[in-house]
């Protein structure tokens, strides 16, 4: 008896844990989405914009860690009010089509929370944070690259080789690079305080 | 570093809008431009975009930024598109052939695999309009889109989105969001400044690109993992002040005026007219139910 | 300011202390209780066994009974980890609702039971103003700030407004309703942090070291507050190492911990014979009347550092160091004059304090020096060499500057490879560089753990690593900005004379507010005011200048008077 009550009560804990939604939650989703905005906006002041440069996006990494740590849910809301965010004190407006993206990016991330709880003690669980960031990227930015085919009336090479190619490579390699660096940080700073 | 939100504090008629009043004009003025190439209704669009955009009197000098931002990634993907088609492709519209003025022989690219390589790059009086349109188009969107940060406070967006159904939680994460932004913004301009103290030099980072990724760990991750730590803080704080408890009151509230009301229906009306337009558009090979499935150019222009 | 008739204490005669607490004893919860479910499941069955085997945890507190009436102070003092911040934990109900672990024994509040109250009931009763104003503030704006907690508690528009026009009036701040809350002052910050509270009526009032980081007129207004809420009838706790500066409160009791245990439990006046001053900062009267012979623990806390370079070399034998020359700044060509033309000369061997209220420019001062910021007229001149010709780069080869948080600088997998990135971007050959790395890690004594990452550490000990990795560029100038803030007496004692002992520097600075570090660690102090120099000389004669001290937001300190009345007394 006592066990089976464990073992659903285990089983909540992991729903809670990958779906759930706490005051520390909500802190993190707006710290993420922050962190997020500010990384966008200064790589837009601090260099020139140019579709087609695999350049510095040391950003993106906010979205996919704040998923892999945090959950689906503060990796969407990191991802999708960050982009919303960093568009809103560039002044560049609102482009909705790019937050759900970027909203898509983090949530992907987030899902390997499913697997790792967000502990990331062992090299398993940071490729497979890598693995589900790689696919949060290229179905996010592929959302945000494919839709402009309808919304702005490009052709599907001029998106891929316009937004598509450029937006998700520069994200891929500055994402993959940074995410394990700063998990590793994080596993780090965590110990300090032995949660 | 200091971060300046690109508000300006202005009475103006954009100012007053109710914030959801502007947020659902862009999404629907934009989802039905994009369900027509007719040159005249996108030039009608552009007209009044624009004229919404005067009404909130933004100086050049407050803008610069983005809308050289918006030109500059317009130009390169209008023109991209255009030479990437071969000047051929014109989505949406019925044509039934092209009239061409000239063409360049090499500078359009071919891509029906296994055939990818150059060949002419054609010009038409369809094409060229075409290329046209989507420009009006953009920048269309891009006047809705930018006037937003410029005229709406940035205190009534969380509001807003509460005012739009979602649940207080979220919509409080976005105000304290805004509330995090100066805060990191000096975190950020004090670790650089750590670091430059090292010799860390931003602009002369060493190595191939995945090595200047690596390199930038320095800046990133004392702001990431200080924020991060630090928010606990921020949690017990939020705590201990029954954040969470259940339903709460905001101070502000978003009031719509008739106008804001009228803006909505209006945004929706077109929306809603445009859509039907479309379906009708495909069982209606000609007349005024084609109209969006038409480029509208008089008859004399293909001469 | 309005309140709840039955918070307030002239009730009843015998009305039940505000707060009780019988026998109080808390420990965490084992750490590594939660991993990933792959490995949970693998050892599901002996898992039970394995806990066993687990090491308990130590008592975070033990058996802490005390109790409050309506209108106290209780002054809650001990280093750190003693155990009173999880004591204040208890009180506002974050232990057990959000850290868990094994609580037992009793609390009242206003003789309820607080075990069976939620946090949201708990807050009607107790506010808690943490330690950081800044990480307390969750407002854009004052409005929003104060209004946040009856937001949360779902009050009508009508009577938030009503309840924050009462609060911002007696707390003066009306002035600031709109303004954002980032831009405030630190003082400013406290008082809008307080509103915040007090907006929630609360009778008891929690403050976890609220005099860290505050100028004298911030720290009177602070003052002012809490005997107002005293006047008023509410219970307030102070948990503070700062003893001085809460006794001037005249705790009506005090509650001395260590090591989770409260060690004593009475007045003011009977806790200042007990208490140890080498564990918790005391006025120095308190030190000396214990002391045997008075004269030699003045001679033992007074001593400036020499640096040791000059303690070899002949000084004051060759030119200055550092030079400032004139130096005006202002941040934008059109923006305010922060520096007002700055002109002072650091000479081989010295050890200066660089003091000032908050918002003086001290830190725009020391950034001109290296490159971080340039003078927009004038200059400045390291070992000769004029600072416009070289880049930061450069100048961070000669001078080393520490900021005050370690964590917006250490990021690095570990100890070794944070004090080989400042000489790797120097570009040191492989054998200079390991030289001076592992020197640096010696003279911090950091060599221990060179393979931990930095992040892992104690804020102690990332504050030495953090001036490790700086003195690994082997610098002869050192800048250490707010040196001794966030620790408390004891390892801020043990950190100063630390710094006695590091080797091979020409000059070494202090930016400090700190009047006790200018006294006993110094031999020079540079005062700045509003981007002026206004006194330069040794530190007893600045500081014995009573207006000046007062016109810089300076608070004497009791270390101050008294050396002040010994020196008058001498030379009569």
């Amino acid at each position: 008896m006592a066990t089976t009550e464990k073992e659903n009560l285990r089983e909540r804990e992991v729903t809670s844990r990958v779906w759930g939604i706490g005051v520390r939650h909500i802190v993190y989703m707006a710290l993420g989405a922050a962190l997020y905005g500010i990384f966008s906006y200064f790589t837009n002041i601090l260099q020139l914009p140019s579709a087609g440069n695999v350049s510095f996006r040391p950003a993106i990494v906010i979205p996919l860690f704040f998923g892999a740590v945090f959950g689906p849910w503060v990796g969407l809301f990191s991802g999708g009010v960050g982009n919303l965010l960093g568009d809103y004190i560039s002044g560049y407006g609102v482009y909705w089509n790019w937050d759900v993206g970027n909203a898509l990016i983090g949530f992907i991330a987030g899902l390997v929370v499913y697997l790792t709880w967000g502990i990331y003690r062992h090299s398993r669980s940071i490729v497979l944070a890598e693995v589900f960031a790689a696919l949060g990227v290229i179905i996010g930015i592929g959302f945000a690259s494919y839709t402009e085919i309808w919304l702005s009336k490009l052709t599907f090479v001029t998106a891929t080789t316009g937004y598509f190619l450029p937006a998700g490579l520069s994200d891929l390699i500055n994402g993959l690079i940074l995410l394990p660096i700063l998990l590793l940080a994080y596993r780090a700073a965590v110990a300090r305080f032995g949660r | 570093m200091l971060i300046t939100l690109p508000y300006v504090k202005r009475d103006t008629p954009i100012h007053r809008l109710d914030p959801r009043a502007k947020l659902l004009l862009l999404l629907a003025y934009g989802l039905a431009a994009a369900q027509t190439s007719n040159v005249w209704l996108i030039l009608a669009g552009f007209v009044g975009a624009a004229c919404y955009y005067g009404l909130a009197r933004l100086k050049w000098s407050e803008t610069r930024r983005a809308w050289l931002f918006i030109i500059f990634l317009n130009v390169i993907l209008v023109f991209g598109n255009y030479f990437l088609s071969g000047g051929a492709i014109v989505q949406g519209i019925d044509l039934s052939h092209q009239h061409q003025l000239f063409s360049l022989p090499f500078l359009g690219f071919l891509n029906h695999p296994p055939y990818i390589g150059p060949k002419p790059l054609v010009f038409s009086v369809e094409s060229i309009t075409y290329m046209l349109t989507m420009g009006l188009r953009n920048f269309s969107i891009a006047f809705l889109a930018v006037a937003i940060p410029y005229t709406t406070n940035p205190g009534h967006i969380g509001v807003a989105f509460k005012q739009l159904g979602l649940p207080d939680q979220f919509a409080y994460a976005i105000d304290l969001s805004f509330r995090f932004l100066p805060t990191l913004a000096r975190d950020f301009s004090v670790t650089l400044d750590a670091q430059r103290a090292r010799g860390f030099e931003l602009d002369k980072l060493r190595g191939g690109i995945f090595g200047r990724i690596a390199r930038l760990a320095p800046l990133v991750v004392p702001i990431v993992i200080g924020s991060v730590v630090g928010a606990e803080d921020i949690v017990n704080a939020m705590e201990l002040r029954c954040f969470g408890v259940g339903r709460r009151t905001w101070l502000t509230e978003l009031q719509t005026r008739p106008v804001d009301r009228l803006l909505m229906a209006l945004a929706m009306t077109v929306f809603l007219l445009v859509t039907v337009l479309n379906i009708l558009g495909n069982f209606y090979t000609s007349g005024p139910l084609h109209i969006l499935h038409e480029q509208g150019l008089p008859a004399f222009l293909l001469h | 300011m309005v309140t709840h008739p039955d918070n307030t204490r002239d009730a009843s005669q015998d009305a039940p202390p505000a707060v009780a607490v019988k026998g109080l004893s808390f420990r965490y919860r084992a750490l590594d209780e939660e991993s990933p479910p792959a490995k949970k499941t693998r050892r599901a069955v002996p898992d039970s066994s394995a806990a066993g085997a687990e090491v308990e945890p130590q008592y975070a507190i033990r058996d802490i009974s005390f109790s409050l009436a309506h209108g106290e102070l209780l002054l809650i003092a001990g280093p750190s980890g003693c155990g009173k911040s999880t004591l204040l934990k208890c009180l506002n109900g974050l232990i057990p609702h959000t850290f868990r672990g094994e609580l037992s024994g009793e609390i009242l509040i206003e003789g309820r039971s607080a075990a069976s109250m939620s946090l949201r009931e708990r807050a009607r009763y107790i506010g808690t103003m943490l330690q950081d104003p800044e990480k307390q503030i969750v407002g854009s704006t004052v409005e929003q700030e104060v209004a946040f907690g009856l937001e949360n508690l779902n009050v009508p528009r009508a009577e938030i407004r009503r309840r924050i026009e009462a609060v911002l009036q007696r707390l003066h701040l009306e002035a600031y309703r709109q303004e954002a809350t980032f831009a405030l002052s630190g003082g400013q910050r406290q008082q809008v942090a307080a509103a915040g509270v007090l907006v929630m009526q609360p009778s008891i009032f929690l403050f976890d070291e609220p005099f860290a980081n505050l100028d004298a007129r911030a720290i009177d207004e602070l003052e002012e507050l809490i005997n107002g809420l005293r006047a008023e009838g509410r219970a307030v706790i102070i948990v503070e190492h700062r003893v001085e500066e809460t006794l001037k409160l005249r705790p009506d009791k005090v509650l001395l911990m260590r090591d989770g245990r409260q060690v004593f439990l009475g007045d003011g006046q009977s806790f200042l014979e007990v208490a140890d001053p080498e564990q918790v900062k005391l006025p120095i009267e308190a030190t000396l009347r214990r002391a045997a012979e008075p004269r030699q623990v003045v001679e033992q806390l007074v001593r400036p550092i020499v640096t040791r370079r000059a303690a070899t070399t002949e000084a004051g034998t060759d030119g200055p160091v550092l030079v400032f020359q004139d130096v005006h700044y202002r941040y934008e060509a059109d923006g305010e004059e922060i520096l007002h033309g700055i002109s002072f000369e650091v000479r081989r061997g010295e050890t200066i304090a660089l003091l000032g209220p908050n918002g003086a420019g001290k830190t725009t001062l020391v950034k001109q020096a290296l490159g971080l910021l340039r003078p927009t007229a004038g200059a400045v001149f390291l070992y000769g060499e004029d600072t416009r010709k070289l880049s930061v780069a450069q100048l961070a080869a000669r001078i080393g500057y520490v900021f005050q948080s370690p964590s917006a600088m250490l990021f690095a997998p570990t100890v070794q490879k944070e004090l080989s990135f400042g000489p790797e971007n120097l570009r040191f050959p492989p054998e200079r560089l390991q030289r001076a790395v592992q020197r640096a890690a010696e003279a911090l004594d950091v060599a221990r753990f060179a393979e931990r990452s930095p992040l892992s550490l104690s804020f102690g000990q990332q504050k030495r690593v953090s001036i490790a990795s700086v003195l690994a560029m082997e610098s002869r100038i050192l800048l250490l900005d707010e040196p001794t803030a966030g620790q408390d007496y004891r390892s801020y004692i043990s950190f100063m004379e630390h710094l006695r002992e590091l080797p091979e520097l020409d000059a070494l600075l202090f930016i400090t507010h700190d009047l006790d570090l200018a006294l006993r660690y110094t031999q020079r102090v540079l005062l700045l005011k509003d981007g002026h120099l206004v006194a330069d000389g040794a530190p007893l004669e600045v500081l014995a200048d009573q207006t000046l001290l007062e016109s810089c937001n300076l608070r004497p300190t009791s270390l101050l008077r008294y050396l002040l009345t010994e020196g008058s007394r001498s030379l009569a």
